[in-house]
């Protein structure tokens, strides 16, 4: 008991200290904000000129709305991009440090996101806020009428997005030991991910093929599954749970083997 | 040979700078309300420096003596005061001013990070207009000054560190110019590097009649380079003049080295001055200066003394001492 | 005349040095020559999806809507060929305090700031948006003249001027925000907004992006000079305010200059 006591006292103290780190990065992370908020307000004024010009429309400009509305709000509580800027540091040695603490490399990344994700939605949220209004008073956001159910099974998803992007990331960093261009794999990993999980347009809208392949694959938990979840009220099943929790066991797994290797490959390789 | 290239008068630079509260909290007020401080980085400063001469600028951390060099070299407007290099006001930065001097800085690079260094210079040679002839005249002379032909080819980042502080000078040297500004040249150099370097710097003066002022860490930099230095302490001149006076300014003791023909204690000893070190057959004595001699023909009347020793302090304590007493004083 | 031979032959000793650097690291090269090239067709593929809801983007059928994005990808390729890493260079001199070393040249910081880099990675997609604009006049059956097609390269060469003038502003701001590594995601964070008609702003937000901050003429602008149905006003604006913005650019420098303090002592 006293252990957990101890430890999370430890994990507490290093979050704070992450925290106000983080804080120094204020302006840049406002910037971060308006930047994935403008494309957003840009595409409603394409998809305003495209129904307004379209004579029998399959998709009404509230609906599109609230859609790009919760992908932005996904993307805000979900997305991890330390891979950018990581697998540098195992390129140019700099890992030695948690190498030679009681304070792994792991352990590091996990505390040192969390805290600037917890920033990041602290920081966004007024900016949601204050946009939903805009937007409901301009009668473009149909709230769809949803149960607590819903709204408990949307915030299990984000949580478990949020670990699935993580997973990923973690992943392209530890390819770092092998790969020269492991920060470059982070942009396929946004391209992939753009393609494969819902959030270019409605599902509805995606061709047949994209639909078939966005429903095979677990990238559809990112966006597809919770904004679907809200817009449909369509509950993910127990076949999607499964692949869900199976992918990141999987990723998991294979992130440790990644890193037991890649550690053995980096402390044999000094100089 | 003597009129003043450099001339700097009542020069003041003030930086406003912020001050953040430690802590969560600290951080999160900080979001609303800043509190702000003025430094006088430079605080009125005055010196003229001739053709040819090499000064050091001796000074603590953050004591102002880098603002002065980036003053001098037109990269900060001054708070007030004036200064003139070459005849030149340096922030007007006229190219003409420009081609005549360099500014060297320690712990940064001009130096194309992913080529060999040779491409850096034919760089510079386009950039400040260096006709071919001279160009090649140069660059072969400073190549072979420093024993560098062979690096020069190789990629920048490939260098070691003294290789590659090698390609800066050179880089920064290969217009020929006038006046040349080193700041921290020698910064974590080995110590055969540091006397290369150095031995260069004062070749480059002597063979061109180059106007140098050089700021350094390494007492040893000073000693070798420069008869002439000027110590800054906060952002304000506490001595100028000749290397050798700061000794019979600053220096209370010498340092009195006794051998002794056979044993002696140690309290037969403190009566004549401070012991610094003892073993029994030699010895240390910190004594003051005025009366060191006479010290020193006592000892050797009531004491068997085989071999004795009068040492000035060295530099570094003295400057040590300067700065330490300052800094009690503030 | 001397100082423009002296410019001129610089700015090609950087294109060399660049190309040598590119020869150094080819697989980082091929690499990232491959991300672009997926990143242009991702978003061709991304209007084909908008344009399967209706067949016209305001007005603009989907042919013209290809047009108008080969355009836009030569103008893209051109920034980040461009002025991606120069800029990117120029803020972390300023964060980092190296500017200084620029400084002391004998020779325009500007200029040193703004071409002494590049990137060879966007070179193909010069050859995609080419390729667009082609197939899409074919299957128009639009033959352009000669003036409309000289006309159409100064048009992009004064939208390329634009943007690189309000980029080289946004990162002048560096001089003020510190920590603000994105500053150079600014311009490119307005990319949606050049890709598309300008008939798609309207209200306030036309009169911000075709007057105020004419970043949606950029690329729609050429585009109807080639499908013959440009706007006068529109194409001397474009100039002009090209213009207009590469001296404020300037102006701004020089002003930043002039209040700079060092980082560090």
């Amino acid at each position: 008991m006293n252990r957990i006591a101890q430890q999370s006292n430890f994990y507490s103290k290093v979050i704070r200290f992450k925290f106000i780190k983080a804080l120094q990065w204020r302006t840049e992370m406002i910037l971060w904000i308006l930047l994935d908020i403008f494309p957003f307000i840009i595409l409603l004024f394409i998809w305003q000129s495209v129904l307004s010009l379209s004579a029998s429309p399959s998709i009404s400009l509230p609906e599109l709305t609230v859609f790009y509305y919760l992908v932005i709000l996904v993307q805000g509580f979900t997305v991890t991009h330390f891979e950018e800027y990581r697998p540098e540091e195992i390129r140019m040695g700099k890992i030695d440090f948690f190498l030679i603490k009681p304070y792994s490399f792991i352990q590091e990344i996990i505390l040192n996101d969390i805290a600037g994700k917890l920033l990041y939605i602290l920081m966004i949220s007024p900016f949601l806020a204050l946009l939903g209004y805009i937007l409901w008073h301009l009668g473009l956001f149909a709230i769809p009428a949803l149960t607590t159910i819903h709204v408990l099974v949307f915030v299990c998803l984000l949580l478990l997005a949020y670990i699935l992007q993580f997973c990923l990331s973690l992943l392209i960093t530890m390819t770092a030991f092998w790969f020269e261009e492991a920060q470059g794999l982070s942009n396929l990993k946004i391209l992939v991910i753009s393609l494969f999980s819902g959030t270019l347009i409605p599902f509805a809208l995606l061709p047949e093929w994209l639909q078939k392949v966005t429903n095979a694959q677990p990238l559809k938990f990112l966006f597809a599954v919770p904004i679907r979840l809200i817009q449909e009220q369509a509950l993910p099943t127990a076949q999607d749970w499964s692949m869900l929790f199976g992918t990141l066991a999987f990723l998991i797994g294979t992130i440790f083997l990644l890193w037991q290797r890649g550690i053995q490959k980096y402390s044999s390789a000094g100089g | 040979m003597s009129q003043p290239v450099i001339t700097v008068s009542n020069l003041k630079k003030h930086f406003t700078v912020y001050k953040k509260q430690p802590g969560l909290l600290g951080s999160i007020r900080s979001l609303w309300h800043r509190e702000y401080e003025t430094v006088a980085a430079v605080d009125d400063i005055s010196f003229t420096i001739n053709q040819g001469e090499i000064v050091g600028f001796i000074g603590q951390n953050g004591a102002g003596k880098t603002t002065t060099l980036k003053m001098l070299s037109g990269l900060l407007y001054p708070t007030s005061g004036s200064v003139s290099v070459l005849g030149y006001n340096p922030w007007n930065r006229k190219s003409a001013f420009q081609k005549q001097f360099s500014l060297v800085l320690g712990q940064k690079n001009q130096l194309w990070w992913d080529l060999p260094a040779i491409e850096t210079f034919l760089l510079n040679q386009a950039i400040y207009d260096i006709p071919e002839a001279q160009f090649r005249k140069t660059l072969n002379k400073l190549v072979n000054l420093l024993d560098v032909k062979d690096s020069i080819q190789i990629q920048v980042r490939k260098l070691s560190l003294g290789q590659r502080m090698k390609c800066e000078l050179i880089a920064a040297l290969l217009h020929n110019p006038k006046v040349l500004f080193l700041d921290e040249p020698t910064i974590g150099l080995d110590v055969v590097m540091q006397k290369t370097l150095r031995d260069f710097i004062s070749e480059y003066n002597r063979e061109f009649g180059a106007t140098v002022i050089l700021t350094s860490h390494y007492m040893d930099d000073v000693k070798e380079l420069c008869k002439r230095v000027i110590m800054i302490d906060h952002g304000k001149k506490i001595y100028d003049g000749l290397l050798s006076n700061i000794i019979s300014k600053y220096a209370r003791n010498k340092t009195l080295s006794l051998v002794f023909s056979e044993s002696v204690t140690k309290k037969s000893l403190t009566e004549f001055g401070t012991v610094k070190n003892w073993n029994g057959s030699s010895a240390t004595l910190l004594v003051s200066r005025k009366e060191a001699t006479k010290i020193a023909a006592r000892l050797l009347e009531s004491l068997p003394v085989q071999d004795l020793n009068i040492e000035e302090a060295p530099l570094e304590a003295i400057i040590r001492e300067v700065f330490g007493n300052k800094a009690k004083s503030a | 005349m001397q100082a423009f031979k002296k410019y001129w032959k610089i700015f090609w000793r950087f294109r060399k040095l660049e190309l040598m650097r590119m020869m150094e690291y080819r697989g980082d090269f091929l690499f990232w020559a491959l991300v672009s090239i997926l990143w242009t067709g991702f978003n061709f593929f991304f209007f084909s999806l908008i344009l399967r809801v209706s067949d016209t983007v305001a007005g603009w059928t989907a042919d013209e809507m290809y047009l108008l994005l080969g355009t836009f990808t030569l103008l893209d390729a051109f920034t980040w060929t461009f002025f991606y890493q120069n800029m990117q260079r120029y803020t972390r001199h300023v964060f980092t305090g190296s500017l200084t070393m620029l400084l002391t040249k004998p020779i325009s910081t500007i200029f040193l700031l703004t071409t002494s880099s590049n990137s060879f990675n966007n070179i193909f997609r010069f050859l995609i948006g080419c390729a667009a604009i082609v197939i899409s006049l074919h299957r128009m059956e639009i033959t352009p003249s000669i003036s409309s097609v000289v006309l159409y390269f100064f048009a992009l060469m004064a939208a390329a001027l634009f943007i690189y003038a309000i980029w080289f502003m946004a990162s002048t701001l560096s001089f003020w925000i510190e920590k603000l590594d994105n500053i150079n995601e600014i311009i490119p964070g307005l990319r949606r907004v050049m890709q598309v008609p300008r008939g798609v702003f309207a209200g306030a937000a036309s009169v911000l992006f075709t007057v105020l901050l004419p970043i949606s003429l950029v690329a729609s602008v050429p585009s109807e000079i080639l499908l013959q149905k440009a706007e006068t006003k529109w194409v001397v604006w474009l100039f002009v305010s090209s213009f207009l913005s590469l001296l404020l650019a300037r102006k701004f420098f020089y002003f930043a200059i002039k209040r700079y303090s060092s980082v560090g002592n």
